[in-house]
């Protein structure tokens, strides 16, 4: 292949349809679309009744991927990321099924949760909106991310991801949820309606901002409700929507059946059946943001997938894999729960700084962001109870998740944090036992690092300003300063040491000089 | 809302007739070569035994399937046949007559066609003896009796029916076959050097017909022809396997009903009324022939050597204009769209595109669909190396392609067999459009090179169709042609296309929208245009969107060969409207559409045809032309078909067609033209280039 170029694809086997894009990455950075196709194989149907996909499912998607594959092959494409979303997620037989599509195609097919998904496409949300409409990425938005089988919604702030939360809401599963009773009642609309208040109830989140937001709309059959409405569009990729055309099309199709959609609008009848929920998704939280247009950015998960291989995973590693999005929304994340900001940032910072000048011993490198999101929210079970604040962060982290992160980044990050304490990892603990060998050692050396860090201000005063870290000989010297006296953090700090020393084989000494005692 | 009634069609079959009927005067130009107006004659035979075969047959199973509606222009299937037996009764008798005429012209050149009794004795002696060593050997006399039922006559095979005196009963029924191995036309000797003496072999038999029937009384023997329903209908749904499904319905195709028998006239009436019990054969689908039966072997008269001064000179397509002292198509093509204008202009760029391309290291895919190709196809042949040099090759083979079914599958077997991704078509759908795309591996990016044309991938046909072609490496029509073959290959649902429009999904709206706003500007008092070229105009929601046009002011020039349901220069309906056809030594082909738009003049080309079973039931495209020079050429295209007025006839508000009389008498040939622009051009461009690269000579002191 040249060097002037590569070329990338990324296949998203999604709940409702499969979808393949293949780009031509220019040296410059530019991207170039070579080919898209798409087909709907309603997979969520299987999943989201009978918990586990069927054979004939599993042949066609594997059919497909063949055809897709031959596609790759006319380009001469070698790279093809492929994810799999809630459709195979939370199917039991996945596992199975993932190997047989290895088998069959040849493909590894990646699992992500919602946080990575929403991760990807809003990467790609961001890189749309600020290269098309500066003005745009100026304000605060939410942002609705529908998918067949789960919706996300974020708020975006001064050019961050502030919060995200993801809703079992996606179109496809409403409708295949509920079509049993679409029979026994004249009114199926109110009972879709019903049902979606009932899930978005508790979103005080958004209220919070009290504000007007600019309402984004990524996915599921937006880009049809555009075209139904004929969306002016400010450049190929952000089209506009009014809101009195929306609540028209609203008021219009709410009451019709998935047939007479289908016929009137000439749309594809599965795409038609997912119309009305999506709908009512929509309006309510159109209605939320106060806004009076809606924008349809044309992007998918593929685009945020390839966007992300192509250009955020090569930045995130020169800017030593800090995002400044997982960061924000961890740091609102931690918020909530309202945890001591500035132990929390010393903690962060004095971590980063040791895991920085221990490199050439740890020999980690994308795990400082491991460290970095456990560092922030290390203390945040302290919100329910103080003892043992510690197994409160493990199950807090866990069950809110982090953007970006998979369920065993998840695991990683939430093991770091729970350790940072008084415990000490155990494989007796089955929270520690449960991570993979390859990565206990890793965590331990992150925990280590932690422990230290977090010492470092046991006071919570941030007493100690660190000055210099480095080795000699086999020892790790923090040199600080501090107005106070700082008898608390030295022996926190020499009996939190011994993990460290366990781990690295090397002894931490705090040199802290007392200033104006 | 204006009421359009059936006055405002013309049926589909009784124009196609129109239509061949307009092929048989050219047998009656007396500016056409003598042999050019025999090959007329011959054109038109095979044009009718395929709408006999097809339209005819198709109308026969309407009524079988107890199916009555009437069409636009009123006619039930029923009444159609009615019309269309009174109408090609009339035609054939007008044929046979032509026939007579020219032969009589071509005896002045020695071309002479004597009945076997005025033959001289040496010739008698030769031909008698040609039967017994030759076609005896093959002839299998079929006798039908009580024992031995009516013998299976294959469609479009010559036969001979005999009756044989019988003792008790009237007659006895034997059948011979005209054996289709053997030359219909057999040369006999004569003194004269410079001409040819033929006789038939059909007369050859029933002169000797006796030999084959010792010993019995022989009646009468007459030649006769039976056509059989050919109109292929499969059940695409439950057809699991297309290619097995279209070679079963092609057995069948030889066993269906009898939709026409053509029998000598001068036939004892026993004879006739015993064939068309044992056919079932209704009295107007019986035809008396004047002669000769089946004239398409006139076109082996035509190749005889020695008569080119009979016919028109022959012409060699040339290189195309934007392609003159280009080496490196490539970058030609980066540099600027090309366009290919054939017959006048080669179609071998093309071929040898696939073939560079199948060799090209920086290829990587190659895709095209085929829908009829020529026998040997070098482009077939292409495709294959490439696939077998590792590129990867998708090709689309319509195996629906009427009367190409055999022959495409046998050369789809073989691409596949060298490693082509075949695709054999779509259920439910023709795929008709002509698309090729070409991926290369460039230093800067991956690039895709589209060919888009009017007409099929065919060689052959491509001396003789006139057609249009696009060479093309725009990012979005290179987008679009992945699409449309992700779509083909059923790896996308519906493809997004950007600049090329595609049938049957959207090229209907298409239409309509484009000549709306036409209609729009027209009410708004602005010049408003409409000029299009193409096959057939059958569809009547389009012909209604014309008409509407032409009422608010639009004015549409249609330049349609074949089929055309509208009536033009009716008033209050379609004043604006003007129809002509163009029927010369080239068969008119390309598809072309030109739109006014207040100025910003837009031009499309296309595979489609204005007919429901092109903008409803075939895969068809229809692509913008935007390079300025391409779009004057075009423009200036019609202009010279404007002024055509040799092969040129105007439709009448009646749907009557006839050529206008230029004012100065002097006649203009457009397809002529073409030819002597397209060959000054390229002797031109040979001289510049001398000019440019002769090197001086070295200067003497």
């Amino acid at each position: 292949m040249n060097s002037e170029f590569r070329l990338l694809s990324a296949i998203d086997i999604g709940s409702h349809e499969l979808r393949m894009k293949i780009v031509q990455v220019n040296k410059d950075g530019s991207f170039e679309t070579l080919d898209e196709v798409n087909n709907i194989i309603p997979l969520g149907r299987d999943t989201f009744t009978m918990n586990k996909l069927s054979f004939e499912s599993v042949n066609t998607l594997c059919e497909m991927l063949e055809g897709y594959k031959q596609l790759m092959n006319d380009y001469g494409v070698k790279t093809c990321k492929v994810v799999a979303t809630s459709a195979l997620r939370e199917s039991e037989n996945k596992d199975y099924i993932i190997d047989q599509i290895k088998l069959r195609t040849g493909f590894n097919v990646n699992v992500i949760n919602n946080f990575q998904e929403k991760y990807y496409s809003f990467k790609m949300l961001k890189n749309v909106i600020e290269s098309n409409d500066k003005n745009l990425a100026n304000k605060n938005a939410l942002i609705l991310d529908i998918g067949a089988g789960t919706i996300q919604v974020s708020i975006y702030k001064d050019s961050l991801i502030k919060t995200s939360r993801s809703m079992k809401l996606g179109s496809l599963r409403i409708s295949e949820i509920l079509s049993s009773l679409q029979n026994r009642t004249l009114n199926y609309t109110k009972v879709l309606e019903e049902y979606i208040d009932a899930h978005i109830e508790n979103n005080g989140f958004i209220d919070i901002e009290n504000k007007k937001l600019n309402f984004f709309v990524i996915g599921g059959v937006s880009d049809i409700i555009a075209s139904l409405l004929n969306a002016k569009s400010s450049d190929t990729q952000l089209k506009n929507i009014n809101k009195d055309d929306f609540d028209g099309l609203y008021e219009k199709l709410i009451n019709n059946s998935t047939n007479l959609i289908s016929k009137e609008l000439e749309i594809d009848y599965e795409k038609a059946d997912i119309l009305v929920p999506t709908l009512i998704v929509i309006k309510r939280f159109f209605d939320k943001s106060k806004s009076d247009t809606m924008v349809v950015p044309n992007i998918s998960l593929v685009d945020g997938i390839i966007y992300y291989n192509a250009y955020i995973k090569r930045r995130n590693s020169l800017r030593k894999y800090t995002d400044d999005d997982i960061i924000s929304y961890t740091k609102k994340l931690a918020k909530q729960f309202n945890y001591n900001k500035d132990h929390s940032d010393y903690v962060e910072n004095a971590a980063l700084h040791i895991f920085d000048n221990l490199k050439n011993i740890h020999g980690l490198k994308k795990e400082r962001c491991f460290l970095q999101l456990a560092a922030i929210l290390h203390d945040i079970g302290k919100f329910l109870s103080s003892e043992p604040h510690y197994e409160h962060t493990f199950s807090l982290i866990k069950s809110c998740g982090i953007l970006g992160m998979s369920d065993s980044e998840l695991d990683i990050i939430a093991n770091v944090a729970k350790y940072h304490s008084s415990q000490l990892p155990s494989t007796e603990h089955v929270s520690f036992s449960r991570l993979k060998s390859k990565n206990k050692v890793m965590v331990a050396k992150l925990i280590s690092i932690i422990r230290l860090a977090d010492s470092l201000d046991t006071s919570h005063k941030q007493k100690i300003r660190i000055k210099k870290i480095n080795i000699v000989k086999n020892n790790l010297i923090i040199e600080g300063e501090s107005d106070e006296e700082v008898l608390l953090e030295q022996w926190t700090f020499d009996s939190k040491s011994e993990f460290f020393i366990e781990v690295f084989g090397i002894t931490p000494v705090l040199k802290v000089k007392v200033i104006n005692f | 809302m204006v009421e359009f009634n059936n006055d405002l069609y013309i049926n589909r079959e009784l124009s196609w007739l129109e239509f061949n009927q307009r092929v048989l005067d050219e047998s009656n130009d007396d500016n056409n070569p003598l042999l050019e107006k025999l090959k007329f004659l011959s054109i038109v035979s095979s044009n009718l035994d395929e709408f006999f075969m097809v339209r005819v047959g198709s109308l026969k199973d309407q009524i079988n399937a107890g199916y009555s509606k009437s069409d636009a222009a009123g006619f039930t299937p029923k009444e159609q046949l009615k019309q269309i037996s009174l109408r090609a009764h009339k035609m054939i008798e007008d044929q046979y007559v032509l026939f007579e005429k020219i032969k009589k012209d071509l005896s002045k050149y020695n071309l002479i066609f004597p009945k076997i009794y005025l033959l001289k004795t040496h010739q008698l002696e030769f031909i008698n003896k040609y039967f017994d060593d030759i076609v005896y050997p093959v002839l299998t006399p079929m006798a039908v009796d009580p024992g031995r039922p009516f013998p299976h006559i294959l469609s479009k095979s010559l036969n001979i029916g005999v009756l044989i005196k019988q003792e008790k009963k009237d007659f006895h029924f034997a059948s011979v076959q005209v054996p289709s191995v053997l030359p219909r036309v057999i040369k006999v000797p004569d003194n004269n050097e410079n001409g040819y003496t033929l006789i038939l072999l059909e007369d050859l038999i029933c002169n000797n017909i006796n030999k084959l029937f010792e010993g019995k009384n022989i009646i009468c023997s007459h030649p006769y022809r039976i056509t059989r329903n050919a109109d292929l209908s499969i059940d695409e749904d439950e057809a699991e396997d297309l290619l097995i499904e279209i070679e079963k319905s092609l057995k069948q195709r030889k066993w269906g009903e009898s939709i026409r028998l053509e029998i000598d006239s001068n036939s004892n009436e026993k004879l006739v009324g015993f064939l068309k019990n044992k056919l079932e054969i209704y009295n107007k689908d019986i035809y008396y022939i004047n002669g000769p039966i089946d004239l398409t072997f006139l076109n082996t008269i035509y190749k005889l050597d020695g008569y080119d001064h009979l016919k028109q000179k022959k012409y060699y397509p040339v290189t195309p204009f934007d392609l003159l002292g280009k080496i490196d198509i490539y970058k030609a093509i980066r540099k600027k769209d090309i366009f290919l204008h054939h017959p006048y202009e080669s179609f071998d760029p093309m071929v040898k595109l696939i073939e560079n391309a199948s060799k090209d290291p920086k290829v990587l895919a190659i895709k095209q669909t085929l829908y009829r190709v020529s026998g040997e196809s070098p482009i077939v042949k292409s495709l294959g190396q490439a696939a077998e040099n590792g590129k990867q090759v998708t090709v689309l083979v319509e195996l629906k392609a009427r009367f190409d079914e055999e022959n495409n599958i046998q050369w789809a077997r073989r691409l596949e067999k060298s490693g082509c991704h075949v695709i054999y078509g779509l259920v439910g759908l023709k795929t008709h459009s002509k698309i090729t795309l070409i991926v290369r591996n460039e230093e800067d990016g991956i690039r895709r090179y589209v060919h888009l044309g009017t007409g099929n991938y065919n060689d052959i046909t491509a001396k003789l169709y006139t057609d249009m072609g696009l060479l093309t490496c725009d990012n979005y029509i290179g987008a679009d042609a992945s699409a449309v073959f992700n779509s083909l290959s059923g790896y996308t649902d519906v493809p997004k296309l950007n600049k090329i429009v595609m049938a049957p999904t959207m090229l209907r709206n298409k239409f309509v929208e484009l000549i709306r706003r036409e209609s729009e500007y027209a009410i708004k008092g602005k010049k408003s245009k409409i000029f299009a070229k193409m096959n057939s105009l059958i569809d009547t929601d389009i012909i209604n969107e014309l008409y509407k046009a032409s009422m608010n002011g639009v004015e549409i020039d249609l330049i349609v060969r074949g089929i055309c349901g509208l009536k033009p220069k009716i008033e209050g309906i379609s004043e604006n409207i003007t129809v002509r056809s163009i029927v010369g030594r080239f068969l008119e082909h390309s598809r072309i559409y030109y739109f006014y738009n207040n100025g910003s003049e837009e031009i499309f080309l296309s595979s489609a045809d204005l007919m429901p079973r092109n903008l409803d039931r075939r895969v068809e495209l229809l692509f913008p032309i935007e390079d300025k020079d391409i779009k004057e050429r075009i423009k200036n295209y019609f202009n010279i078909i404007y002024k055509d007025n040799a092969k040129t006839r105007f439709m009448d508000s009646d749907g009557n067609y006839r050529k206008k009389k230029s004012e100065s008498g002097k006649m203009f040939n457009s397809q002529e033209y073409l030819c002597q622009l397209a060959k000054e051009r390229a002797s031109m461009h040979r001289r510049t280039y001398r000019k440019k690269f002769i090197p001086r000579e070295k200067p003497s002191n």
